[in-house]
């Protein structure tokens, strides 16, 4: 956890992780990223909303979830999860942190901003196209 | 790419003489209780995809298969690192899990192998149940967790 709050120090001094390994990265323009990390993991996964899931007619984007789930999204290691207790699907990605240093720790959380915005983009349109069929 | 065909062949040749990438860079590897598995190499990262199709599953009820399988995504965790998506060729949900090669060994490759088989089975029996307690699921050993031990 000491060594992602040091890389994280340089985007944000002020904030780091708390006590229960958690935090939540914002950008503007972009979906908010969670970072969580469990005691003594070497992983630290993100996550970012990137869809709602509709009360009524959820197929269609459920299904364009798990379809994309069969793409690798450019090699980047991201998959799409559904919240537990929200009706909110995620896209996630998690950084092996012995790999890590400053510069592609913040790499990465740039791409995952990039990569997240992207996906919230084309499910607007994928529901917006669904919703006039 | 072609250093990581010829490790990835060792590696296959290690676990079954027989095994071996085929023109398209992918091989089969049949499982005793389970469909079989496909790998495949990728072509622009030094990834093979591991991809299990899961014919089994109640697919009477589309819309509750797809929200019980994106919640076991979340935090790759109860399904070992590997997740779950649709197979338009297929027609079906498919296990799936990328092993990267360049920071991976023969070790790690069939640990992960070993851990799909299970993760296989974690998913059919969870889907046999009608309402799975995901907090009661045994938390398993990700994938990308035991590859990493064996190369620290």
């Amino acid at each position: 956890m000491e060594k992602i709050n040091e890389f994280l120090r340089p985007r944000i001094p002020n904030d780091l992780l708390g006590e229960y390994g958690s935090i939540t990265l914002e950008k503007t323009n972009h979906p908010p990223i969670t970072l969580d990390i469990t005691n003594n993991s070497e992983v630290c996964h993100l996550s970012a909303p990137v869809a709602s899931i509709p009360e009524t007619n959820a197929i269609p984007l459920l299904w364009s979830a798990l379809e994309l789930n069969s793409l690798s999204y450019g090699n980047h290691e991201c998959w799409i999860a559904k919240n537990h207790e929200e009706e909110t699907l995620s896209v996630c990605r998690n950084l092996f942190i012995p790999e890590l240093d400053t510069n592609n720790f913040n790499q990465a959380l740039d791409e995952f901003f990039e990569i997240a915005s992207g996906m919230r983009n084309a499910f607007l349109i994928d529901m917006d196209n669904s919703s006039l069929q | 790419m072609q250093d990581y065909r010829l490790q990835l062949d060792h590696w296959l040749y290690a676990i079954n003489p027989d095994l071996k990438l085929d023109e398209n860079d992918g091989v089969f590897i049949e499982t005793e209780h389970h469909s079989p598995i496909l790998i495949s190499l990728s072509e622009q990262k030094p990834i093979c995809h591991l991809y299990a199709p899961l014919p089994s599953l109640p697919y009477d009820d589309l819309e509750a298969l797809f929200i019980q399988a994106l919640e076991l995504n979340s935090y790759g965790i109860p399904l070992g690192g590997c997740w779950l998506a649709w197979e338009d060729e297929l027609n079906m949900l498919c296990l799936r899990y990328d092993f990267n090669l360049a920071r991976g060994d023969q070790v790690g490759f069939q640990n992960t192998l070993q851990n799909f088989i299970s993760a296989m089975g974690i998913t059919t029996s969870l889907f046999a149940e009608n309402s799975p307690q995901l907090d009661n699921i045994p938390i398993q050993q990700t994938a990308s967790q035991i590859n990493y031990q064996q190369l620290a």
